[in-house]
């Protein structure tokens, strides 16, 4: 019998696939994320189609300012001044998980890139870079985050870029600590008694067997970022009056009315963050299973 | 290495940890401009430029960055840390930290114990029962701590104890506050601005003059905050220690108890247990940093008078003197915290402690 | 009443009764043991041998109870009168037990644990807790069993370790500060502790030296000897540890028992082809010109369900029934044999198994050992030295003073010649500095003194360079690359996980740019896949490594290090982590590329009887020095030094037993730290003198049998007298 001509990549690839897929908390947590995904995208690219308009800011109508229970005209309520509650979450996913992708995407990379170049030159760079991650981490990130936004600017790229600042030593320390890890393995020693460059050795060997815990840290880090962007914007951070199309800030508007008993402006903006959050860990919790090698044998 | 060693070298690593930190929130600062960096020191009476060229030199502000930082430490050091114009307080910063730093210290440190006392056991029970009805919950139950809002589940539980238009029934927590303001009224340990002494911590000067009342006050009060910043930080610990109890229970010494014949209680808290916690106990300083970014919107929530109340409160009146304060303050916090889990590392692994 | 006990008392301890096991994984089922039978006498040593998924360990933790919840079983195991594993209370059954049959069944295992049985774990591993002194876990046994106050208990527990020949000291000391050895005497104490019926050592030997090996056996004779083990199983992946402790000897594969005779007649007359080939492929040091044969193929997969016999597909004896159907444990006379033909065998084994064969691998010639000594000589050592620093963190640098910096001399002042063609066989413990030599020598370690010299020479003329200071840029260094190569230990190590087989074997090829053509670079690999026995190489191009075995690998490895016909092979213990029926084809593979190729091989190793069985000479390396070098059957017949005498005594070898006596050496492998300052074995010397301690000992012997020591064999001899005259 022929052998079909396999392609072992695809292989792979689909048996992470398929271990992800035997837990039905990540089958829940893919579907529920392509959902958000999909969202966003249809707010970049067609807001039309689910009958958005003005993507980038709340709508208000002061003709009906106080907020009024969920109906079918406004499913989830509406909140002071007369805000949709429904289509300020539809608006408020574009920008919170692009924000997120952003910070946790350009995050990664240059902490990798940094994790990478400390661990593989060693010495007195890797001391120096291990030292100023120690800095980062002695401060709360909350705390750091709030700095940063407060004196270099409230815009939401302002508070993007400093949440980057704060998140890269993650990814180099887990980067540095798997490749110094790698770096032991024999397989590393058998490339350089080969002849293999030291670059090719870092790119080609140490590299790729770093990925696997920086994938899990990944999506966990989404979950954190929107849910830190959300708190930022509920405790003030964008001011009262900036219409602002996220959760954090929706419930910060409907928080004196919850207060009252209008209990719809607080629950569906906390139920979008809870969802997207809840999704995201699930992902990553079965991502480490799936990639996990003992179980992949 | 020897523990005394291990100590010092320890208390070094401290050091740079420390210039990097004050460091930060010195660049930060000087990235505002210098408007930011005067404005809490301006009187609103007074001309604006006279007091703008006095301070620039005060501060140093036209020289070389490293003399301005140079003299930003020396001032850090002499306790001149600026002033803070918030809601709550206004005044020099050092006052301000005495003031509200002793209420973080207590709700923080209330909610980190209620969080590790069930934190571990849970884990430690779901570990144990892998994959049975009590594992599967807490870890649903886990899931969704880490994945909960920290403002909206304060919201909800400050609705459903301690809000009658909401629930009338189960309104039995005050909102707001550290104590009923009331009981403080002329009581001589308690000064004019509201600190506690000796300690500054109200719970403990309370038992400490023997004043139940506030006591019991205090503690009222600190339950609905400290539970909501327990929740948040119960999930990632509880993760942790079932992960590490797994492996730990899957060991050599695990085996070899079993053998001996051990009661299976004795194998779980003698044997695997100890060596769970090892790695446990090293990533409770970095959890102790996610709690402490939960007190600035608890606290807030909560109006607990605090750092984190302190701190939303100066982002709202752009007080530049109050996010110095408090940026460092946290970080003091941590830093101190992260000592103190190192040093407790050392005590629980007998091979740090013994060492080489 | 009295006589059910004296009834009971000529039973068996132990009956194992059509006992099978089966793990339920996500993989599939995992069929562990098939069918067992098994009784066992008071007073008996019985061993049980086999390889990796023999069921051996399975069978161990039936036997003390301890079978992993996902376990199936069907069967039953009974010690004394207690039934202690069976379908209703193991394994699978107990997640879903009744609390009251749970705490029966707990009070029941409680008084047969460590009373009844207790276990000897593989002590170099992490079988003590590290967090608890030794002591503590010693004692807890007692605590938990009897009433003793703890005065009696901690004196019982000081005389427990005396027994074990420890100083009592080590009571207080935690796991990680004892040596692999001490933590495995300590072991052994706890075991007794309680004097129990039945010992069960699981693989008590592995991990530790060879003299650490030998006077752990040693010491198990010892005891029982003097009655304190009374009933002993022990398992190991080595026939030799256990022929030197059983009677009787039971050899496992694939989930069932091949084969059950007294020690001797296994050895001597195996009834079953398993066992047969199985004895082919451990090299010993006491047959000369022994041809190892191996067992082809790979382990079998134990999830897959056949029809025939589990050995069929590897079996070089094997005919159309054993495909087709399972064969029996047959009886003949008081052994067992589980094969189709046992009877056949039984009758006349010497004419089955040498007329049934089919062709093997032709290893006859693999042997013929060709004069090397014309041959040119290929790489000269000078005083090679290789010192590492032995530093902490930078903070820690602040509180060393400078003269208490410390080097860790793994390689100090190595002189040697290799010959073109040549196998040199370099053997010592771990921590001997072989694998660094191995480095240094490749220059994947830096040369701290000393001179490498290679001959780069294209004919047989001579050009040597000293290559030990040459930068790793220089056109040179590039040169030597790619006349040398290495393997590894680790099959699982040495692979990058995330490449394929295709890229893994032709990396040399990119690396020194040979070829850019893929179509090229595929019939490169394809053909080196062929020559070390990776057929068809197609199979395998595609494949990642998690997909192979482990023997798989090595033969990858191989094929990646030979892909551009290197002239020296540095092989690092390339056969240590595999099964020992894989070991000889491994062995035979790196003989037939020295025939083909003229290759050169330094092969490291700890095992002396696999470098005798390949290497031309032997150089034994001590705390990173040169102490004996010879042919290597010169140098294993007529051993010099002391410590190669010890060593080639430690070996348990399965053609032989010997006596291992206390004075043969002292203590364990030291460290290449604190180097005493006179002869570097002076520490473990049971010959040493006053001057051994202060002076460095001579070169003795001849240029090509020397030693390093600073008496003569007829005044060690003089010595030897002496000491046991005393």
């Amino acid at each position: 019998m022929e052998e079909m001509k396999r392609n072992p990549r695809i292989e792979s690839f689909l048996l992470t696939l398929k271990i992800l897929f035997q837990s039905p908390a990540s089958v829940f947590g893919v579907v529920v994320v392509l959902i958000y995904i999909a969202i966003a995208a249809i707010d970049q690219f067609d807001p039309s189609l689910i009958g958005l308009t003005n993507v980038n800011s709340l709508v208000p109508n002061f003709t009906i300012p106080e907020p009024l229970p969920p109906s079918p005209a406004h499913p989830f309520g509406t909140v002071y001044p007369g805000i949709d509650i429904f289509t300020g979450i539809l608006k408020a996913i574009r920008i919170d998980i692009g924000f997120a992708f952003f910070v946790v995407i350009l995050g990664a990379v240059s902490g990798v890139l940094i994790g990478v170049i400390s661990a593989y030159f060693g010495g007195w760079i890797d001391e120096i870079v291990m030292r100023i991650t120690d800095i980062f981490f002695s401060i709360p990130y909350l705390v750091l985050a709030i700095a940063i936004g407060f004196f270099l600017g409230r815009s939401l790229f302002i508070l993007s870029v400093g949440l980057i600042i704060i998140w890269w030593p993650i990814y180099a320390r887990v980067v540095r600590g798997q490749s110094l890890a790698v770096r032991e393995q024999t397989f590393v020693e058998a490339a350089r008694a080969s002849g293999v460059g030291n670059s090719k050795i870092m790119f080609r060997h140490i590299l790729p067997n770093t990925l696997a815990p920086i994938f899990v840290q990944f999506s966990f880090d989404l979950a954190t970022i929107v849910l830190t962007l959300a708190t930022l914007n509920f405790i003030g951070f964008a001011p009262a009056n900036a219409y602002l199309p996220d959760m954090g800030y929706l419930s910060s508007i409907g928080y004196e009315y919850a207060v009252i008993g209008d209990w719809w402006t607080i629950v569906f903006p906390g139920f979008g963050l809870l969802l997207f959050a809840l999704a995201m860990n699930l992902v990553g919790d079965g991502l480490r299973d799936a990639l996990d090698p003992r179980l992949r044998r | 290495m020897k523990l005394s060693t291990y100590i010092i070298r320890r208390v070094l690593v401290l050091i740079p940890t420390l210039i990097g930190l004050t460091l930060i929130v010195f660049l930060l600062t000087r990235a505002g401009g210098t408007n930011m960096i005067i404005s809490s020191y301006l009187n609103p009476h007074l001309p604006y430029a006279v007091q703008r060229a006095m301070l620039v030199k005060e501060f140093h502000l036209n020289d070389p960055i490293w003399v301005q930082y140079y003299y930003y430490m020396v001032g850090l050091l002499q306790g001149n840390w600026g002033y803070t114009h918030t809601a709550i307080y206004s005044g020099p910063v050092t006052t301000a930290i005495s003031l509200f730093l002793p209420n973080t210290i207590q709700l923080s440190i209330i909610a980190f114990i209620i969080a590790v006392v069930i934190a571990i056991p849970a884990g430690q029970e779901s570990a144990v029962r892998k994959n049975s009805a009590v594992d599967q919950i807490s870890r649903f139950v886990a899931f969704v701590g880490i994945s909960l809002p920290v403002f909206w589940l304060a919201q909800i539980l400050s609705e459903v104890f301690a809000t009658p238009t909401v629930s009338p029934a189960l309104n039995i927590l005050p909102l707001s506050g550290t104590v009923d303001a009331t009981l403080m009224a002329g009581v001589p340990w308690i000064n004019s601005i509201g600190v506690s002494n000796p300690t500054h911590i109200m719970m403990i000067d309370a038992l400490i003059h023997g004043n139940l009342p506030i006591f019991f006050s205090s503690i009222r009060h600190v339950i609905l905050p400290a539970a909501t910043l327990a929740f948040t930080s119960i999930a990632g610990i509880m993760r942790y220690m079932r992960a590490s109890m797994v492996e730990s229970l899957s060991q050599d010494y695990v085996k070899t108890a079993r053998s001996k014949g051990l009661p299976e209680k004795v194998v779980i808290k003698v044997h695997a247990r100890k060596n769970a916690l090892i790695p446990v106990v090293t990533i409770l300083g970095l959890l102790f940093a996610g709690l402490l970014g939960g007190v600035v919107v608890i606290e807030d929530l909560f109006s607990y008078p605090g750092m984190g109340l302190w701190t939303v409160d100066a982002i709202l009146g752009y007080d530049s003197g109050g996010i110095m304060g408090t940026t460092i303050v946290f970080g003091l916090i941590l830093v101190t915290a992260n000592f103190i889990v190192d040093l407790l590392y050392a005590w629980i692994d007998p091979r740090i402690r013994l060492g080489e | 009443m009295e006589k059910e006990m004296i009834k009971l008392n000529q039973g068996p301890l132990l009956e194992v009764k059509d006992l099978s096991v089966e793990f339920l994984t996500d993989f599939g089922n995992v069929k562990a043991l098939n069918n067992i039978n098994l009784q066992i006498k008071e007073g008996e040593f019985i061993g049980i041998v086999g390889e990796s998924g023999s069921g051996k360990s399975t069978l161990a933790f039936s036997i003390s109870a301890l079978l992993p919840p996902n376990a199936k079983v069907s069967g039953y195991v009974k010690f004394k009168n207690d039934i202690i594993t069976s379908p209703e209370i193991s394994g699978f059954s107990t997640v879903k037990m009744k609390r009251s049959q749970r705490k029966i069944l707990t009070s029941t295992m409680a008084n047969i644990r460590w009373k009844g049985i207790s276990m000897i774990f593989q002590g170099a591993m992490n079988s003590f807790n590290p967090v608890y002194t030794i002591g503590k876990q010693i004692e807890e046994v007692f605590y938990i069993h009897t009433d003793l106050p703890k005065e009696e208990v901690k004196k019982k527990v000081v005389d427990l370790v005396k027994t074990a020949h420890l100083d009592p000291s080590v009571l207080k000391s935690y796991p990680h500060e004892l040596s692999g050895g001490m933590k495995q005497r300590a072991i052994i104490a706890m075991a007794l502790a309680l004097s129990p019926d039945l010992v069960i050592a699981d693989e008590p030997t592995t991990g530790l030296d060879v003299i650490s090996q030998a006077k752990i056996i040693e010491e198990l004779k010892r005891l029982r000897k003097e009655g304190k083990i009374k009933t002993l199983i022990i398992i190991s992946h080595d026939l030799g540890v256990v022929s030197q402790l059983a009677d009787r000897v039971l050899v496992m594969y694939g989930g069932n028992i091949f084969e059950e005779a007294n020690k001797d007649e296994i050895l001597e007359k195996p009834f079953n082809p398993y066992t047969f080939e199985l004895l082919n492929s451990y090299p010993s040091i006491l047959k000369t010109d022994q041809i190892l044969k191996g067992i082809p193929g790979n382990p079998p997969d134990l999830t897959k369900d056949r029809p025939g016999c589990v050995f069929a597909e590897r079996c070089e004896f094997a005919q159309q029934i054993c495909f087709e159907t399972k064969p029996k444990l047959m009886e003949i006379g008081e052994r067992k044999s589980y094969c189709h033909f046992a009877d056949t065998i039984a009758k006349d084994p010497i004419k089955f198994f040498t007329s049934n064969l089919t062709a093997g691998e032709g290893a006859l010639d693999l042997l013929e050992r060709s004069d090397i000594s014309k041959n040119k000589t290929l790489i000269k050592l000078e005083n090679l030295k290789k010192y590492f620093n032995l530093r902490g963190s930078a903070s820690g640098e602040l509180f060393g003073s400078i003269s208490s910096k410390k080097f860790v001399r793994a390689v100090d002042d190595i002189t040697l010649e290799i010959k073109e063609g040549e196998i040199l066989g370099l053997v010592g413990e771990s921590g001997s500095g072989k694998t660094t030599l191995g480095r240094v020598v490749l220059r994947t370690l830096d040369v701290t003194s000393g001179h490498l010299y290679v001959n780069f020479s294209k004919d047989s003329g001579d050009d040597f360079k000293d290559i030990a200071k040459v930068k790793e840029k220089s056109k040179l260094f590039k040169e030597y690359r790619l006349m040398t190569q290495m393997i590894f230990q680790d099959p699982y190590d040495s692979l990058n996980p995330k490449m394929l087989i295709s890229d893994i074997v032709t990396e040399p090829v990119r690396a020194h740019k040979v070829t850019k053509d893929p179509m090229e670079m595929e019939e490169m690999a394809s053909y080196t896949l062929s020559l070390v026995k990776l057929n068809p190489p197609e199979r395998y191009m595609d494949r990642y490594p998690h997909e192979l075995s482990g023997g798989e690998r090595q033969r990858v490895a191989m094929a990646r290090a030979f892909i551009l016909k290197p002239k020296l092979l540095v092989a690092d213990e390339p056969i240590s982590m595999l099964d020992v029926s894989l070991r000889a084809s491994f062995l035979n593979l790196i003989l037939s590329l020295r025939k083909e190729f003229n290759l050169t091989v330094l092969y490291i190793t700890h095992d002396i009887a696999s470098a005798k069985y390949i290497s031309d000479n032997i150089l034994v390396i001590y705390l990173g020095e040169g102490i004996e070098y010879g042919s290597s059957n010169d140098l294993i017949n007529n051993p010099l030094h002391p410590y190669t005498k010890a060593l080639i005594k430690a070996i348990p070898d399965v053609y032989g037993m010997k006596e291992f006596s206390e004075t043969d050496i002292i203590g364990e492998v030291g460290n290449a730290i604190d180097i005493p300052q006179g002869c570097r074995f002076y520490d473990r010397c049971p010959y040493r003198q006053e001057k051994c301690k202060n002076e460095k000992p001579p070169k003795r012997g001849t240029e090509n049998h020397w030693y390093i020591c600073h008496f003569s064999q007829e005044e060690l001899e003089n010595i030897r007298k002496n000491k046991n005259q005393k």
